[in-house]
């Protein structure tokens, strides 16, 4: 039973009950970062860290924290959690940072980690709420990847921050170089909603029963 | 249980002990991690300072474990911008940004002369001198900042030397490049544009009245100073304009720049 608990509270927040694809939460980072692959993968694992650890961390004072106050409670613990991970970014990923620049710090009000805290680790204990946290982190990532994959490919020519498609360009002494001419709307923040919407249906057509 | 809980003495206990824990490890990370992103940001400034000398950094070729090896041919020197005095010592940890909000290593700029909307002028600035490979005097690299829509805009400039040495109106701009702003992507924020960048490059600065001419406009009718503006951003393009004014201008490094000029003679 408690091996099944620790596998559901994990595997579920993935693909079942994903927080953007299925709860349709934190899409405003989802739209923000998902330009080139470099920056996203940073953001995934700050909002995985932040998820995990705010959950595991509420979890751990769940008994004491006073009823009246526990949204403060959680707030203040997601707060400080988000600026130790932007301190780490700062000082292990300076050109990664300057590109984030604000949505590091607005992970604090991404829906997701509030809603994990205030719906499952005040229920639960350490372990599952930590393991609920890392999986919902994980979930987000996985439609991330999803969306700066196919943004990057078709909108500068890149695969995982490489070069695959040569950009069709004029270059300073007047040749025209490349052949791919640029997707521009993929490069703008509305191209993520077509693709997450996209990938929304994709996902309800292959589980049904989560629509 | 939950009474207990939700009592008042409990809750204030809550309360105070978790802002300390989080007090604590937030202070913690930044103290610790302090070293390391100055180093960051030293290094990104450097780094600016080298694609403004015409792109001795090229981020196409090089990568940032270059900079520090790059950086060791510009000579760093102060400038005393209140007396318009030659080099001076570098003061121990003078940090140029945080002078503007010191009063005695300031001073505020009259209103009528504030054209980059600055408010304060720091009495010392870091001027970057860079020689050529034989060793000449090849351009000088200035900083400068100014208000452009949202947000102060700060950059470097970089003036070629053996053009200055000819007089102010041969004077020629080598780049220019912004390390620092918060303009609107896509619009003000195309400062960032490496093509618009490079248009800079060989526009003239002053007549030969040392009066600033580079400027950015909509119609270009005098291409030897004029450079295209920025679509979508009139406001930021004027701040470009205005900053070029003031720095280069006889408020900022103007009589520098002249007494350069003399000195190559």
């Amino acid at each position: 039973m408690a091996k099944s608990k620790a596998h559901d509270a994990f595997f579920s927040p993935i693909f079942k009950d994903n927080p953007i694809a299925v709860q349709v939460l934190g899409i405003c980072s989802a739209l923000a970062v998902t330009v080139k692959f470099e920056p996203t993968v940073v953001m995934c694992l700050a909002v995985i860290a932040v998820v995990a650890l705010s959950n595991a961390s509420i979890a751990l004072i769940r008994t004491q924290i006073p009823s009246s106050i526990r949204i403060i409670v959680q707030m203040t613990v997601i707060a400080s959690l988000v600026i130790i991970v932007d301190q780490f970014i700062q000082a292990f990923a300076f050109s990664v940072s300057q590109q984030l620049s604000v949505f590091v710090g607005l992970i604090i009000t991404n829906c997701i980690v509030m809603g994990r805290a205030e719906g499952f680790a005040m229920q639960n204990n350490v372990k599952l709420s930590f393991l609920d946290g890392l999986g919902n982190g994980i979930g987000y990532s996985l439609i991330l990847l999803i969306v700066v994959t196919v943004r990057e490919l078709f909108g500068s020519g890149k695969l995982f921050g490489m070069q695959v498609m040569e950009i069709a360009s004029i270059d300073a002494a007047g040749v025209a170089t490349g052949w791919y001419p640029r997707n521009g709307l993929m490069l703008l923040p509305p191209s993520a909603f077509f693709i997450i919407g996209l990938t929304i249906w994709a996902l309800r057509i292959w589980k049904p029963e989560e629509a | 249980m939950p009474g207990q809980r939700d009592s008042i003495p409990h809750i204030l206990k809550v309360a105070v002990s978790l802002c300390l824990v989080c007090a604590l490890l937030v202070s913690a990370s930044a103290v610790l991690l302090r070293p390391t992103q100055t180093r960051n940001r030293d290094r990104e400034e450097k780094k600016n300072i080298l694609i403004a000398a015409d792109g001795i950094f090229d981020p196409k070729q090089h990568t940032n474990a270059d900079v520090a090896r790059l950086f060791e041919t510009v000579e760093v020197k102060m400038v005393d911008l209140a007396d318009s005095d030659w080099y001076v010592d570098l003061p121990d940890g003078y940090n140029q940004k945080n002078a503007t909000q010191k009063s005695d290593q300031s001073d505020p700029v009259p209103a009528e002369a504030d054209v980059a909307a600055i408010r304060k002028r720091e009495k010392l600035s870091y001027v970057y001198l860079v020689n050529d490979k034989d060793g000449r005097p090849d351009q000088v690299v200035l900083p400068i900042r100014g208000y452009g829509l949202w947000s102060t805009l700060y950059g470097f400039i970089s003036i070629d030397l053996q053009s200055l040495k000819q007089g102010p109106e041969q004077a020629t701009v080598r780049g220019l490049t912004y390390y620092q702003h918060a303009e609107t992507p896509g619009l003000g924020g195309e400062v960032d544009n490496p093509v618009w960048k490079s248009r800079w490059q060989g526009k003239h600065v002053f007549d030969e009245n040392w009066d600033v001419l580079v400027e950015v406009t909509k119609r270009i009718t005098e291409p030897e100073h004029q450079i295209d503006a920025l679509s979508g951003a009139t406001i930021t393009s004027d701040g470009v304009t205005n900053m070029m004014r003031y720095w280069l201008g006889p408020e900022g490094f103007g009589p520098y720049l002249k007494k350069l000029h003399e000195e190559l003679q």
